[in-house]
């Protein structure tokens, strides 16, 4: 049976569906040349983000049914369900932004490309929050053969993600806000490498150390 | 419909330095009650009542491992610059900090 987070994806999930139902079945409510039936796709701007949202809710369920095989302890799920949970309001939200910005309810495009921007670095703020909380699993976090193979290194190294990836979403939130779009894609991208290399010279450091205890 | 009860504050659970101490030692991997207890002065009894409210307000977790229940870190980032924060303001010259033998007393005053 799902948990509660995973009910709960679902209903956003549904929420989206009808969103992107709605936009495409009341079309003449969005300006003429925008109209869903002039746009290449327009079906794929309905319900691509919210299939996107249920196939991986689907695999996830599908996975979490499987649970006593990769999971010992019944609670080692309850970060990984959440986790999830956040993504899938993170794809809806896109979506909805995507939606705006096609009925022009968002008029400014680079105000939309900021606020994506702005989606991403929360989605890394709260993912990495609970980061640390997850254990051993098929799905979330820093899946290595030596973080499977110990309890203790993975949780380890997940915490370092969890500080790594907050961090980095703050620093994305706080340059969407405060800078142009142009500059944000370019502070982003050497953000998301620096942050990539203190994440592997940790790995490093931690594994020297699991070595010689 | 059944309500699940509250979980107690996290800030209440990180207020208490024996609690912080239990959490800094947590960090180095899980340990079982006696083996938390042993590098204390406080009772085991003590140590436990403050597992449990650190259980409860979901810092740590408890885990079956072969005949005994170990206890390992469960804080979120925000959880662990909480703690870092209240630790960092409880050792300012300024703040009288508690003694670990009045952890007892705290623990009883908030089962009460």
């Amino acid at each position: 049976m799902p948990g509660t987070s995973l009910v709960r994806g679902f209903v956003v999930v549904l929420a989206a569906y009808a969103a992107g139902a709605a936009w495409y079945a009341l079309n003449f409510w969005v300006p003429p040349a925008l109209r869903a039936e002039e746009l290449s796709g327009g079906g794929l701007i309905a319900f691509m983000l919210p299939t996107l949202a249920a196939v991986v809710l689907y695999l996830f369920d599908t996975f979490e049914s499987r649970r006593p095989l990769w999971s010992r302890e019944p609670g080692d799920c309850a970060a990984t369900e959440r986790i999830l949970f956040r993504i899938i309001v993170f794809i809806a939200g896109l979506h909805a932004l995507v939606l705006l910005l096609v009925t022009e309810v968002l008029w400014v495009r680079h105000w939309g490309l900021q606020l994506a921007f702005v989606l991403i670095g929360a989605l890394l703020v709260s993912v990495g929050n609970l980061l640390p909380k997850t254990r051993p699993n098929v799905l979330v976090g820093i899946r290595t053969p030596r973080s499977l193979r110990s309890r203790h290194f993975w949780m380890e190294i997940n915490r370092a993600g969890g500080y790594v990836s907050v961090a980095l979403g703050l620093l994305i939130i706080v340059a969407a806000v405060g800078l142009d779009y142009p500059v944000v894609r370019q502070f982003t991208a050497v953000a998301a490498l620096t942050a990539l290399g203190v994440l592997v010279e940790r790995y490093l450091a931690l594994a020297r150390t699991s070595e010689r205890v | 419909m059944k309500r699940s009860a509250p979980s107690p504050n996290v800030f209440r659970a990180l207020a208490d330095p024996t609690r912080r101490e239990i959490l800094q030692l947590l960090r180095k991997g899980a340990l079982n009650s006696g083996e938390i207890a042993d590098r204390f002065e406080a009772t085991w009894p003590t140590i436990s009542r403050h597992l449990a409210v650190l259980h409860a307000a979901g810092l740590v977790r408890s885990v079956r491992h072969r005949q005994e229940v170990r206890y390992e870190l469960n804080t979120s980032v925000v959880q662990d610059l909480a703690h870092h924060l209240i630790d960092l303001v409880a050792s300012l010259p300024h703040v009288e900090a508690k003694p670990p033998t009045s952890a007892k007393a705290t623990v009883g005053k908030q089962e009460a």
